[in-house]
Order: C-alpha cells, then structure tokens, then sequence
C-alpha cells in the first residue's frame, strides 16, 4: 500500500507534470473570481456555480487566460492546463463534556479531559488536494487527494454533460470516501452532498450530515436533467470505496433525487425530495478493507432504505444576503444481512446496525459580503437497535443549536466561528458544548 | 571496490531514467517570479541568499506582473489576488549511503542496512505546492513520503500571513511539519535550525541544530515574525509533535525565540544570531505521539529546554563564492513526563549539546568544495533516538557538489566519526546523492 501510494503520486507528477506547471482551480479556468459560482462564502454554491458543476465543470470561459486544444477529426476540446488546487484547514476544537457515540465522556486512566474537551490543535485536518476541471468537449471531472491518518486516499469522479439549450442533461461515475450516495451530482446546499452545507461542524447543525445520510462512502452513478427550475437525478451506488476493486456484481441501491426552483423576487426558494431504497451486496473484506486477514471471507447484503425532503431559499432580504436551508431526513435506515461477518475490534455489524432520523434548518445572513452570521438548529432521533452495543442505544438523541460567523480575509481565505450547544435526550448523559475555529485556504 | 563502482553506476542508470525533461525546467517559485534559482539560492539550492530570505519573508507572495500566465485572479466585492497557476514543484532524492559504523549486524552477523550499503530513491522525496495563495498570502505545502511503516505519506506544510512594513515584512506562519523542526514556520538562514537549510546532506554529522535534534523533526506551531535585510526576529509556540487528526494540548505550547543581525558589509552578508525555547506542553500520550484518542489515554507533559547560537558569514574570496555557518546548541533537553512512555522522535528524554563549523567554496559557479567538523556531547546515554546518538563524538566531513543545472545537484561526502565516550571503533559515513527539483 506504502509503495504503491507513492508511486501513485510520482506516476501523476510524470504524467501531469506539464499541464501542472500552468491553470489550475475553476477559477482559473474560467478566469473568473471565486465568488462568481460562490455565495457567501468559498463554501456554498450559487445558481451560477450550480450551472458550472451541471456542465460537468466543462464551462470555460473569454476571459481567462487558458485556450483550448481542438480535435480535428475527433473531438478533444482539452484545455491547455491542467487545473490542480489545493485547500487546507487547520482547525481548533474546544469542547465541555462532548460525549463519544456510546455517550460517554472520555477521559484518561486519570481522569483528565483528553480530545476536544481539553482542546484539540488539528493543522492541516480534512486538507486535500484536487485535480479537477474541463476534460474534453462535454465532459469534466474533479479528483480529489486526501491524507487521513497518514494513509493515502483517492477518491473523484467524471461527468458527461450536454448543453440543450435552457438545460443540462448528463450523467456522472463517482466513487468516494467520504461525501455520500448523492456526490456525483448535488449542487444545492442542504448537505446532501457534505462539501456543500452551512456549518463547519456538520454532525451538530445538518440533519443528512448527523444522520450520516449526505457523508461515508459510495460508488455509483447518476444520470441527472437540469433545466431552469427543474432538477432531477436518479442512480444506482453501492455504499463503499474501495479502487481495488468491489464485488458487487449487479447489486446496487437506487437513488432518486428531485428540486424545483423557483424565483421569488431577486430570491430563489428550492424545495427538494431525496430517497435510496435497495440492497446490495459484496465481500465483507471489500465492504472493510481491514477486516481482510481478520475474520473469513464471505458475503455481505447490504440494505438501505432512506428518504426525505430539503429546502433552500437564497438571495437578499433589505440587500442582505440570505441562504436558508432546511433538511429533514424522515427515514435512514441501513440493515446487514449477518452482522457477524463484519467483525472488526470486537463490534459486530456496527455502524450499519442503525436508523435515524434528523431535522435542521441552518440560516446565514451577510450584513457585509466579507462577513457574516449564522444560526442552526438540529434535532436527531436515533432509533438504531444498535444489537450488539447497546450503549449505544439513543446515544446520539439530542437537540443542538448553534451559532457562527464566517470572515472571507480574502475570498478564498476563510475564518469560521461556531458555537454549539447541545441537550442529548438521554438522562444519564449532561449537556455539552462545542466550539470550532476554523482557517480554510484554497488556493 | 568493485562493488562500489557497480553501485555508482547502478545509481548512475537510475537517475537517468529519473531525468523526465521536466526536470530542466525551473520549479514552483521561479515559475511564480520568473527569476532563476540562483536569484534566491547561494551556491546551490536549497541553501538561501539574501533575496531569498526577502522572498520567504514576504510569504512567498512576490510574483511577477508581467507574466500573462502568472497574472493574478482579482476580486470586486472581497479581495483574492490569487494566481492564475498555482505553481506545483517536485523534488527527487537519490542517495547511496555506506557506513562503516557497525550497527547494524542481524542475529547472523550479517551485515545490513546502510552498513552493507544502501540505495535511497526517491526517500526523502515530495510534491510541493507553494508560493502566493493570495494577497498578503503564501504557503508551502508539501506531501512527502512518510518513512513509518504505518503511513503512507506526511502531509505538511505552512501558511504565511506578511505585510510589507518598515523596512521588510512582519506576519505570522502557521505551520505543521513532519521534518523540518520547530522553527520552520520562518527561518531563512543556513545554520540548520529549519532542516532543509544547512550545508551538508550528512546532516548527522555535519550540523549541531540536526545531530541534536534542535531543527528537525515533527513540530506543530504559530510564530510571529518581523525580518528586514539586517534584522530578524520572530517569537512563538509549538508543539513538539505532528498529527493533522489533532493534537489535545490546550492552551499548553512550548515558546520558542530567535533573534539575528545579517550586517551587509561589500558583497558579503555576516550574521550572528541567537535562538532559545523553554517550557511544556501537556496532551494525551496517543495524540502527541501520532495516534488516535481513546480510552485509556494518559496525559503526557513534555519540558523542552533550548539554547544556542549561530552564525553565517556568505561572500566572495577572490571570485569564489563561500558561506560559512556555525552553529552552537549549548543546551538541548526534553524531559517527557511520564519518563518513557513516548516512542516519537523529539518526544523522547534527550539531553545532549554540540557545536559545529561548515564552510563551502565554489572555485566555480557549478563546483563546490566543503568541509565540516562537528563536536557532539550526549548527557544522556541511556536513549538514542532515530537519529540522536547515545554517544560522545567528534565528526570530520569533505564534501563536493556539482551542479549539472541550477535544480539538479550531485554530492558526494564523507564524514570521518571518531567516538568518545564508549568503546566503539571510529567509523565513516559515505553519502552520494542527487537532488532535482521541478
């Protein structure tokens, strides 16, 4: 794994060494400021920035300084740069009695707060780096390079996506670690896909994020129409990230997913419904690479049955921009055929073994275009049987409300305050706070 | 013999097939200036001049206006003044080491490791994406191999805020290093308190701040800074320690100083200057060692005591270019508590101090001549470290590099180690390697 991450990454240096010395970045691509496909902040999608993701990431532009390599008898149409970027977070985490999913409090042999409730310097967490842009003629696509842990993870995907005039139409191949079934193409901020949400610390403010719905692992591919308020997709996935290769044979969940704009005045109101429903089904060393070695090979059915609506209503109230989102995720619910084939450190099953259900409606307001304020609330439901660690059993009940403000130092600079406080449902577990400061850089 | 001249020429075949053409071309803060490396590099690369030092100290933000495909990005409403390239450079490390130390025998006696004589590619190696990120902005980021079994790569790097004030810059640096110690968030000089800036390649037997441990290893840090072409001076706080899942020290860091004087005088730069870090810091024994929080963790507290000085005089004898670099670690402590409980390096009990002298002549631009003697005192034999020696000695090194183009270097050293305090034959180190950036 050691040598052949490596020399992944010296294989891209040879490969893409040229185009890596000229554009990289949508910015730079298109030649246009961030905040032209950015509202608010570097972290949220307009409706521009939704129409550059829909053509695939294909869009280019007269302004900026890259041209375009034709085909003559075959189509090409390649930009002359390849676009890399960077980001970088650095984060500090200070918690009061923040509590591990079996509700626990942890502490040292001593007795000491460790983690975040003693206060937590994590520089340069959740950074990564992307290769991503124009293709070809139609189509685009974003790679993305992460370091976790120390061990080296790729993950992206490519879009084929066709102009017809007022629309989109297209469809995209995604396979990821971290952002969820909806992350081949999901453009609205409601947190489906978990790039694109309000909060920083997604799991006490966003009900897809706290549900695990819009996060985790997937490998799948949507086709997806995009008009001027229509949005629909629908897909297939299985529910892991593995680029050894996944034994699923023809199994896979389906994925469905509907938005309809419309504009009100100078805003834009969304409203949307998501649903997975399927089973699908691989070995237990895929589905958990590190069980491979641990427990016998065998498979694994996998079932997800999973639905629920969101909203978004963006654009300026008395010229104060405004973005809120509402989501609530009524229903996600993942079932394993055995739970005891995915044995790892003693849990069986877990975290498959669960079901929950999240509301959250996050607001944003702008009162100047480098700074503004935020405000969440959250409310989780675990209803999980959580059969093999029943510790676990409503651990994760509670209600949050948070508070925040985001500073743009420079449109791709980016200071984060959140405050968290929190009132788990369980008797046995105290309210806690969180607080997060957070300095993201792309550049 | 034999065996030797096959691993020269086995070395010579793989840096051949190293060589992409790319590799002629200038890396990643050239491309941003559209200077040559020489601008900012003394002699030969990474070592810095005076530009080079203006450069670092302005962020890496300097770039070049007339440039159509380094042109800046700018905002309306918020500032971005980002560049229209994001400038991406590789460095390749090749190297032949061969000791003669005798450390590494098997149950067998057999010989191993760099004592049977071992080949390097690619160690040491990394992408490294840096320069302006906006205005005001720069960084350095650097994705490397990690040399652990359990990683695959390091992830690291700083980000530098620098306003032009005075007569020079003054600004913060947030950085995370796996290697390059704790003063690497903005130091510019070549005495080898930040790792990659020092004369030798041998940096164990060559340079105090690396036999010591003073300016290397893993560190997580804030420093603020101000550096003019005369004066520089930054103070901060660190954390001994790397782990970009977080690290639970608090409000615990470690202060750390650094004062220098550079005096112009002619075409040479003299600079004397001094550095210090006193204090503790106090978190979970799994994070600060690189693991993950859990049950079971126990707070660790780790008292780090530094001293020293250094100094750099660069100029021309005659038309030969030199630079002498001396540095002086007078007291270099790390006190974790509880004793022996940490297994990362810098982390572990070390008491030890060392003084050093290197000197570098190029009779031409392309050729350099250099010479080194360290003098190392370990107050503590009971812990050796990765590269901390748990013995007393004194180490003689010659070393050549060429430079075949501005960004590939070859070097050849040889370091003479006679121990002092245990009975334990003299040794010599062999260090053949070739550096390319791109």
């Amino acid at each position: 794994m050691k040598k052949t991450s490596i020399w992944f990454i010296f294989l891209i240096i040879f490969v893409f060494l040229d185009s890596a010395q000229a554009v990289p970045g949508f910015a730079r691509q298109t030649g246009l400021e961030c905040f032209m496909c950015h509202t608010q902040n570097q972290s949220k999608l307009n409706s521009f920035g939704r129409n550059f993701a829909r053509s695939g990431y294909a869009m280019s532009t007269e302004v900026g300084s890259q041209s375009l390599i034709d085909g003559k008898e075959l189509g090409l149409s390649i930009p002359t740069v390849l676009n890399l970027s960077v980001m970088l977070k650095a984060r500090w985490d200070k918690g009061d009695d923040v509590i591990n999913g079996k509700g626990r409090v942890l502490k040292s042999v001593d007795g000491d707060d460790v983690g975040s409730n003693r206060g937590e310097h994590e520089i340069f967490k959740t950074s990564t780096i992307n290769i991503a842009g124009r293709l070809s003629e139609n189509v685009g696509g974003l790679l993305e390079f992460r370091e976790k842990e120390g061990k080296a993870i790729l993950g992206g995907k490519v879009i084929a996506a066709f102009d017809t005039g007022d629309s989109y139409s297209g469809f995209a191949v995604y396979s990821t670690n971290n952002y969820g079934p909806f992350s081949g193409m999901e453009t609205y901020n409601t947190g489906l896909y978990k790039p694109l949400r309000q909060f920083e610390n997604h799991k006490l403010t966003n009900a897809a994020q706290a549900s695990d719905l819009g996060s985790g692992a997937a490998t799948g591919a949507q086709v997806y129409y995009a008009g001027e308020h229509l949005f629909a997709t629908l897909g297939a996935y299985v529910p892991m990230h593995n680029s050894d290769g996944i034994d699923s044979g023809s199994t896979a969940i389906g994925l469905a997913r509907l938005a309809y704009e419309l504009p009100i005045s100078n805003m834009i109101l969304t409203v949307g419904a998501f649903g997975i429903s399927g089973q699908a089904e691989a070995s237990n060393t895929i589905f958990d690479p590190s069980l491979s070695g641990v427990v016998p090979r065998a498979l694994v059915t996998v079932e997800k049955e999973a639905y629920g609506l969101d909203l978004q209503l963006e654009g300026d109230i008395m010229d104060v921009s405004t973005l809120l989102t509402v989501n609530a995720v009524f229903k996600n619910k993942t079932t394993l055929s055995d739970p005891t084939l995915m044995v790892g450190g003693g849990i069986f099953g877990e975290p498959e073994d669960a079901e929950t259900q999240a509301y959250s409606v996050d607001l944003a307001v702008y009162p100047w275009s480098s700074l503004g304020f935020k405000v969440a609330y959250l409310n989780m439901d675990d209803k999980g049987p959580h059969t093999f660690e029943p510790d676990k059993i409503d651990a994760k009940d509670k209600h949050a409300l948070s508070f925040g403000l985001d500073y743009s130092f420079r449109q791709n600079i980016m200071f984060t305050v959140e405050y968290s406080m929190v009132s788990p449902s369980r008797d046995d577990i105290n309210d806690y706070t969180d607080a997060l400061a957070v300095l993201t850089i792309s550049f | 013999m034999k065996t030797s001249i096959q691993n020269l020429f086995l070395l010579s075949a793989i840096l051949l097939f190293m060589l992409p053409e790319s590799a002629y071309a200038l890396p990643g803060f050239t491309r941003q200036t559209g200077k040559d490396c020489m601008t900012c590099h003394a002699q030969n690369m990474p070592k810095l001049n005076a530009y080079g030092r203006h450069f670092a100290l302005s962020g890496y933000t300097i770039y070049n206006p007339d440039s159509e495909t380094q042109s800046l990005i700018e905002g309306s409403e918020v500032a971005l003044g980002l560049p229209a390239v994001l400038n991406v450079s590789a460095v390749l490390k090749a190297r032949y080491i061969k000791s003669s130390r005798r450390d590494g025998l098997t149950a067998n006696d057999d010989i191993v490791g760099v004592e049977r004589g071992e080949l390097q590619v690619l160690d040491a190696s990394g992408l490294f994406f840096g320069g302006r990120i906006a205005e005001n902005v720069g960084g350095i980021i650097s994705l490397t191999d990690d040399s652990s079994d359990e990683n695959d790569v390091a992830f690291g790097g700083k980000a530098v805020l620098s306003y032009p004030m005075l007569s020079g810059f003054g600004g913060l640096s947030l950085y995370s290093t796996q290697v390059n110690g704790a003063f690497s968030g903005m130091e510019n000089f070549n005495t080898g308190l930040n790792s990659p800036l020092r004369q030798f390649e041998n940096a164990n037997g060559t340079n105090a701040a690396q036999a010591t441990g003073v300016g290397r290893g893993p560190s997580t840090g804030l420093q603020m800074y101000y550096g003019d072409e005369r004066f520089f001076a930054t103070v901060g706080g660190v954390i001994p320690s790397q782990n970009n899942e977080g690290i639970d020290a608090g409000g615990s860091v470690i202060p750390f100083w650094r004062v220098s004087y550079n005096q112009p005088i002619g075409e040479w730069n003299v600079m004397l200057g001094t550095y210090g870090m006193n204090g503790k810091v106090k978190a979970s024994d799994q994070s600060i060692d690189g693991g993950l929080i859990d049950n079971g963790a126990l707070l660790v507290e780790v008292d780090k005591e530094v001293y020293g000085f250094d100094f750099e005089a660069s100029g021309p004898i005659g038309n030969m270019m030199t630079m002498t670099t001396i540095n002086v670690v007078t007291k270099n402590t790390v006190d974790p508590t509880p004793a022996n409980l940490l297994t990362s390096t810098n982390l572990k009990k070390t008491d030890n101090e060392a003084s050093s002298i290197e000197f570098q002549i190029n009779p031409v631009k392309s050729l350099g001549v250099k010479l080194a003697y360290l003098d190392y005192t370990n107050n503590n034999p009971l812990v050796a470290q990765d590269y901390i020696e748990s013995y007393d000695f004194d180490a003689y090194s010659v070393g050549l590099n060429y430079l075949a183009r501005q960004n590939i270097v070859f070097d050849i050293e040889y370091t003479h180690n006679t121990v002092k305090s245990i009975d334990k034959d003299d040794f010599y180190d062999l260090y053949l390697s070739a550096t390319i950036a791109f």
